[in-house]
């Protein structure tokens, strides 16, 4: 399986449940070991045994399950977002209150989080500001290539177009991003450029105009659709 | 042997001790023991072994139940000794009354560790935590803090624990009877089904509409009653009822569990995990007896050791993921 | 359950003036304190000689090896862990500290490498958990079944005595005459720990790591390092506090140096609000639930009241107090 992102590019992902998409994602992020293939960044091969390599070499992930691999529940708003960063917003040894809350803060407004306060538990907040607290988190952190897996599920209508206008903000500062999703139109809608994904290969690779959904659904089914045009 | 031969019976073997690491682990403790010890392999021996273990068995089965289910029950050791005191007590009257009672008062200490599970929301280890010291003032408080004596006890009630059907102590049939009834209960059930999808997945059985609060309270009345069991059996053994008896059951009871390759997270497990768990417990208790001369306290580091062995090689070699 | 009190006050203008003093909120916020402040009060009327310097004196040196022990454990139980081994490494560390003295090590060395025994001991426990993923609960078991006999090991035997020497005048040892080195040394940790809480960022770790593994570890978070340091924290408080114990009373006996300390601790952990299931370590309310915990025992003492009772009230205390703080979250 072979991938490129550009600088600045939203690449798609697209696929069946069980396709290995999320796994794929996982892998580049260094939560799981591959068993053969490796990584580069810039051209240059890196090894990622673990989260915290591959953030340091400028990547962000979040989970599909927000829930469960991406929040910490009991802790706050400001405390979530800094998680990352914690070790940057030390004065003298001691983490700085104040400069955790002014990035907080500055991100609440920036995405839009929709808290009664910064120190809110982040468990009770709704799907979308949730989303939008996990993003943040990373942003903090200035990566050059954020995965996102699922980004828009589970959220309501108004809170999605939010976050996909944030997501394409993000590539005007020269972010790239991974965007998983089963949601055909959002692929559509958002990428650049897209792989399809089936069975754990790469079926097929769309550009630009390319994308649609006929295009995609013939990777997805495979062998089966009519015609091998140029698999 | 030809080498395909020879390469498809360890494939065979490694797969056999894969899934049933526990039973490999007291075959091969049971090797070196013969090996080292001529007269362990002996009917007395071994079914001392059953009946030293068989108290602590009935423990370890009610703790399946419990550990399956995502919980835990550290007040197992305070229900035997206050059903133990009970017994002891009730041991002069009418046969039947120091084996039910007991039991059905270890039923309600179980079914108040539910309530405090399940209504209370107060999690398993502190309830049970609580409830273990609870219990244990219970069992000093019923016997104003002596033990009763064997006057009070019949004959015919210590019989049971010295008692022979041919090679089979009573107690190991007893043991046995109900390890047979649980089995049943956990595999042929929908309450057992129940049990392991609550310690799966406690959200998505509640989801699927099925009833979490009572699977839980039915699951520590089980351990509760099976505790209650052990107590009966105990004074049997004892002659006598001490409040201060059976301490640390608890940790043998969740130690016999885990062995046998129960998560403690739930949902994963087997009844013969628990059985070759507490076979273990015992021989390793037999072989320390059998060392003699050693004094106590090289006996407990050997145990400590020994037991750590056993777990390294089970978290190894087992395909379940983790101790 | 407690409902919502209204107290309304008119000031003297008519005007309305509604203070609404919010029983329920109050409670639950500062329960903990509460409690200890009505035990101290309940016992200042029914106990014999409670309000005295001399009970307070024995309270604060008796919750010593408790509160210490305590505050190790918070560590471990923020980081959704246990280790019910604390008893057996003070007595390892103990042991380790006067066998050495005995053997002419000098005080400080001995006292030095008691620590380290105590660290080794967290390390074996952290790396156990954190490496070959074997749960908390199992090998704190296998230390504490294993431990109290490599204690006897290392000393060579049961038990050992060592009046009139330094290691023993350090036990009695008051500052200005007053005041003893064990509640200098105790709100030292306590200080300590409660600004390690607050202000690093492996102290945030422990709360995410606790409160959610999984997440954590996507952030970035060195989940090894932070459980085997909570682990190798726990023991070195454990180990000193079996070393002062044991300096305290002049002697060591492996077998009960810090026996059923476990249980007290994890009461006052309980007790003082941290989340059992992992999450915020609270320091005060650990501080306070030692102290409630050795109240108790001190209560059942002073009023000549059997043993036993002691345990079914801090039964009812530990269950309260975790219903109480389950009505708040």
């Amino acid at each position: 399986m072979d991938l490129e992102i550009k600088k600045g590019e939203i690449f798609g992902l697209a696929g069946l449940l069980g396709s290995g998409r999320t796994e794929f994602a996982k892998i580049a992020f260094g939560d799981e070991i591959p068993d053969a293939g490796g990584l580069e960044v810039n051209g240059k091969p890196v090894i990622f045994k673990q989260p915290r390599d591959a953030i340091q070499a400028g990547l962000a992930f979040c989970s599909e399950d927000r829930k469960s691999e991406g929040l910490i529940p009991n802790m706050s708003v400001v405390d979530n977002i800094t998680l990352v960063i914690l070790p940057e917003l030390k004065k003298r040894g001691i983490i700085s209150k104040k400069a955790q809350r002014k990035i907080a803060e500055a991100y609440i407004e920036k995405l839009g989080i929709k808290t009664p306060s910064p120190h809110q538990r982040v468990k009770n907040l709704s799907g979308g500001n949730q989303q939008k607290v996990l993003l943040a988190r990373w942003l903090c952190k200035h990566p050059k290539l954020i995965i996102l897996d699922e980004p828009t599920r589970g959220i309501d209508v108004g809170a999605k177009s939010e976050i996909e206008i944030l997501i394409q903000d993000l590539t005007t500062q020269g972010i790239s991003i991974l965007m998983i999703s089963s949601e055909m139109e959002e692929l559509i809608r958002s990428c650049d450029r897209m792989a399809v994904l089936r069975d754990g290969v790469k079926a097929g690779e769309l550009v630009g105009k390319e994308i649609s959904e006929k295009r995609i659904m013939e990777f997805i089914a495979g062998e089966n659709a009519a015609t091998g045009a140029g698999i | 042997m030809k080498k395909p031969e020879f390469k498809a019976i360890s494939a065979q073997i490694l797969k056999f001790s894969q899934s049933n690491g526990t039973l490999c682990a007291l075959i091969v403790l049971g090797l070196i023991a013969s090996l080292s010890f001529p007269a362990f392999f002996t009917p007395l021996n071994l079914s001392n072994i059953v009946k030293q273990q068989s108290m602590i068995g009935l423990v370890a089965i009610g703790m399946t139940f419990v550990i399956l289910s995502g919980g835990i029950d550290l007040s197992v050791g305070s229900i035997v000794a206050v059903s133990a005191v009970i017994s002891a007590m009730l041991s002069g009257q009418f046969i039947l009354l120091p084996i039910v009672i007991p039991i059905i008062v270890g039923v309600f200490i179980g079914l108040a560790n539910g309530l405090l599970i399940t209504k209370l929301k107060i999690s398993p280890f502190i309830a049970t935590l609580a409830m273990m010291l609870g219990a244990r003032g219970l069992a000093f408080i019923i016997t104003k803090g002596e033990t009763i004596r064997s006057e009070t006890i019949t004959q015919a009630f210590i019989q049971i624990s010295r008692g022979y059907v041919w090679i089979f102590p009573y107690f190991g049939i007893i043991f046995l009877l109900f390890l047979i009834g649980a089995s049943i209960l956990l595999y042929s059930t929908s309450f057992g089904r129940r049990v392991y999808a609550i310690g799966g997945n406690e959200e998505a059985s509640r989801m699927m509409g099925l009833n979490v609060d009572r699977g839980k309270m039915i699951v520590y009345a089980i351990s509760g009653g099976l505790s209650g069991a052990a107590g009966v059996l105990l004074t049997s053994r004892l002659g006598s009822g001490q409040p201060h008896a059976a301490g640390g059951w608890e940790l043998s009871a969740i130690a016999a569990v885990v062995i046998g390759g129960t998560l403690l997270t739930g949902g994963v497990g087997k009844m013969s995990g628990t059985l070759w768990g507490v076979l273990i417990l015992g021989v390793i208790s037999n072989m320390i007896n059998m060392l003699g001369t050693l004094e106590y306290w090289y006996a407990n580091f050997a145990t400590g050791i020994i037991l750590l062995i056993v777990i390294m090689l089970q978290a190894r070699v087992s395909n379940q993921q983790v101790v | 359950m407690i409902k919502n009190t209204s107290l309304s006050v008119n000031d003297s203008k008519g005007e309305g003036l509604v203070w609404k003093l919010d029983l329920q909120r109050t409670l639950y916020k500062h329960g903990t304190l509460i409690f200890f402040v009505l035990l101290l009060l309940l016992n200042a009327f029914i106990t014999p000689n409670f309000v005295s310097y001399g009970t307070l004196r024995n309270l604060l040196l008796q919750v010593f090896p408790i509160m210490l022990v305590s505050l190790g454990m918070m560590l471990v139980i923020s980081s959704e862990g246990i280790d019910i081994s604390v008893g057996a490494i003070m007595s390892i560390s103990a042991s380790v500290t006067v066998k050495l003295f005995s053997l002419e090590f000098g005080l400080i060395p001995s006292i030095m490498a008691g620590l380290a025994a105590g660290c080794l001991c967290g390390l074996f426990n952290g790396i156990m958990i954190a490496r070959f993923k074997i749960q908390p609960i199992v090998i704190t078991l296998i230390l504490m079944i294993a431990g109290r006999g490599l204690a006897q090991i290392i000393l060579g035997e049961l038990s050992l005595s060592f009046y009139y020497t330094s290691l023993a005048d350090l036990g009695s040892f008051k500052l200005g005459g007053l005041i003893p080195v064990q509640m200098i040394i105790m709100l030292a940790v306590i200080l300590v720990i409660g600004f390690f809480v607050k202000t690093t960022v492996f102290a945030r770790h422990v709360e995410a790591v606790g409160d959610n593994c999984r997440a954590s570890k996507l952030s970035g978070v060195n989940i090894p390092l932070i459980i085997i340091g909570v682990y190798v924290l726990c023991g070195v408080l454990s180990g000193l506090a079996g070393i002062m114990e044991a300096a305290r009373i002049n002697s060591i006996n492996a077998a009960s140096l810090g026996l059923m300390v476990e249980l007290d601790v994890i009461a006052a952990v309980a007790i003082g609000g941290t989340p059992f299931t992992g999450g915020k370590p609270r320091v005060m309310g650990t501080v306070l639930g030692a102290l409630i915990v050795q109240l108790v025992t001190i209560i059942v003492n002073m009023n000549n009241i059997q043993f036993h009772y002691s345990l079914v009230i801090k039964a009812i205390i530990i269950v309260l107090a975790l219903y109480l703080q389950k009505e708040q979250a």
